[in-house]
């Protein structure tokens, strides 16, 4: 007992991974809280008289092409940022699970005709995908967030239909069965809260995905539309005057980054710590 | 004998192997052949056989977890073997519960103690919300856990009190038959001994009836009225319990018999120690004849061409063998 217990009670190793995740992730949404209340300046007021200005104390992190403070457009961006990281997230959680985990639990052939439907969404290169519904439903912040969702359902229902399919077989759940619990029930009580982890990791990572999929549709111009403020259009504005205002492509180009790091980073705390928990509980 | 509560009759279940593109069937595991037995209210079968043999099939059948492919199960002079689900629901399941093997996976580990035990309540609708907890602290006293321990999960409680646990929640809905699939296997000796005599006197206080499923002949031996063996899938013996360990007939119980570690000789009539060689055939390839004829020691050329029919051999004393041990 002693042994065993040693180690883990005593020294358990600190899970740098998820403290990075919720710092970075912490701080960005927070950024973005406060971008409701206040922000250094106007959003969309142009200064004329300070366009391409590098850092300075009025302007943190300098100004654009009109003049525009970028430290304000950069908050107010976070919003579009989190916006379409939720709900695409959200979509493909919420469609993913449902058609993984019925899959998983009916299978047959509900889950012959549901894969096989996700292979052939996940045969199309995503970026196609979501330019097919942006073609269709047009461009638009929440459209942008539609299509990058539906993108993402595939992946989240692989990862639900290998975890219901597991816990199908698994001995609480046919005890479940014989007690008479229905299997819509089954599936919500017995097996979602033990699938829910990988489900959680699952969401983080397309999290970050999402994040960095609007800033790829954004600054090809397909994405978030004017006026709201996108790190991915910043971008395409900013790289016309690289090699002038190289502040202009820093500011949105880390806040992307930051993002996408602080996601991957999260999903893998999340991991190390229910591994933890799993391997000593 | 009267109307017994449990009738199985020519019993199979074969699950085809599905392969490859196209999920082609090429073959069949044959994990229960044609077996047929009365269980009378308040009895207890015993299931011997060793793993792969197809007890544990045989009493998920009986349970309906899986659809059986020929044969009936009458319960209580109703034939429940193509119920669909939602009948199973309204008026089987309530009836008939299973304890199964292993106390770590038969347990949602996030589901608390009260709660798993007030679960079958629920979701049958009997009692009210307050008069469901005070059944629930009965119950798990009953089974000899701390009520106090109520908000606990499973994973606060050992082997035996795990065990403890799911039995407290088969019981719940106050079945007539438990199937108990190896229900004390995954314990510790010291331990089994204490769940053995709870199913004991669980039995006599509600007047369960049983269907004990074990590889372990002690364990069969101590808890049963009658006792079959399998044999892969198939019934090879089926007797009462002292004709059984008395008076054996089959060769293969024989071979189960003399390969019983005791000081004590479980079999009376033990002669000589029977050692099988080789391995239990492939079920999804039996062998024709009769399906021990590859392993007997007496085996000759009639068994390894026809398949003994289970006759009886001796009043409550069946047997599926062409040359029975005298």
């Amino acid at each position: 007992m002693t042994v065993t217990q040693g180690p883990a009670g005593g020294r358990r190793r600190t899970n740098v991974n998820l403290i990075i995740g919720i710092v970075i992730i912490g701080s960005m949404a927070l950024v973005t809280l406060v971008s409701f209340v206040y922000t250094p300046h106007d959003v969309n007021a142009m200064h004329r008289e300070h366009r391409f200005e590098g850092p300075s104390a009025r302007f943190l992190l300098g100004t654009d092409n009109f003049g525009r403070d970028i430290l304000s457009r950069l908050m107010y961006g976070g919003r579009t940022a989190f916006y379409v990281g939720i709900v695409a997230v959200g979509i493909g959680i919420v469609v993913g699970t449902m058609i993984g985990g019925l899959a998983g639990y009916l299978g047959s052939w509900v889950d012959e005709l549901f894969m096989r439907v996700m292979d052939g969404l996940l045969a199309f290169p995503g970026l196609i995908m979501a330019l097919m519904v942006i073609a269709v439903a047009g461009p638009g912040t929440l459209n942008t967030a539609f299509a990058i969702g539906v993108m993402s359902i595939p992946g989240i229902s692989r990862i639900a239909r290998s975890g219901f399919l597991q816990y199908r077989s698994i001995e609480f759940v046919q005890s479940a069965r014989t007690i008479g619990v229905r299997p819509a029930v089954i599936m919500a009580k017995h097996i979602l809260p033990n699938v829910m982890t990988s489900l959680v990791i699952a969401g983080s990572v397309a999290f970050a995905g999402a994040i960095l999929s609007e800033a790829g549709l954004s600054y090809l111009g397909l994405g978030v539309q004017l006026p709201d403020p996108s790190w991915g259009r910043m971008l395409r504005e900013a790289q016309g005057h690289f090699m002038r205002t190289p502040w202009f492509t820093l500011g949105p180009g880390l806040a992307i980054t930051l993002m996408v790091l602080g996601f991957y980073s999260l999903s893998n705390g999340i991991r190390d710590a229910i591994d933890v928990r799993e391997a000593h509980g | 004998m009267s109307k017994p509560l449990l009738s199985v009759r020519g019993l199979s279940m074969t699950f085809p192997i599905r392969a490859g593109v196209f999920q082609r069937t090429r073959g069949h595991v044959y994990a229960v052949s044609d077996v047929s037995f009365d269980l009378r209210r308040g009895g207890t079968l015993g299931i011997v056989g060793e793993s792969g043999s197809g007890k544990s099939t045989l009493g998920k059948c009986v349970i309906r977890l899986v659809e059986p492919t020929a044969g009936t199960v009458v319960f209580d002079g109703r034939d429940v073997t193509h119920l669909r689900e939602p009948e199973l629901r309204r008026s089987i399941r309530s009836r008939i519960q299973m304890v199964f093997q292993d106390p770590f996976s038969s347990l949602n580990p996030r589901q608390s103690l009260q709660s798993i035990v007030e679960e079958p309540l629920h979701v049958h609708h009997r009692l009210e919300r307050t008069e469901r907890a005070a059944y629930a602290a009965d119950l798990i006293e009953r089974v000899g856990l701390d009520p106090a321990r109520r908000d606990r999960k499973p994973h606060e409680f050992s082997g035996g009190q795990r065990q403890r646990i799911a039995i407290a929640r088969a019981l719940a809905l106050r079945p007539e038959l438990i199937i108990a699939d190896e229900p004390v296997s995954a314990l510790d000796v010291s331990v089994q001994a204490q769940i053995m005599n709870l199913l004991d006197d669980l039995q006599r206080e509600f007047g369960l009836t049983y269907v004990f499923i074990s590889h372990d002949l002690s364990v069969v031996r101590h808890a049963s009225e009658d006792v079959a063996v399998m044999y892969l899938g198939r019934l090879m013996e089926l007797a009462s319990r002292d004709s059984l360990f008395a008076d054996y007939r089959h060769p293969y119980t024989q071979a189960l018999m003399s390969a019983v570690p005791s000081v004590r000789r479980v079999g009376a009539r033990r002669r000589s120690r029977v050692v099988l060689s080789g391995e239990m055939p492939d079920s999804s390839d039996p062998p024709g004849g009769c399906v021990f004829h590859t392993r007997c020691p007496y085996a000759r050329d009639r068994c390894r061409t026809e398949v003994p029919a289970v006759h009886d051999i001796a009043e409550n004393h069946r047997i599926a063998c062409h040359f029975p041990i005298e």
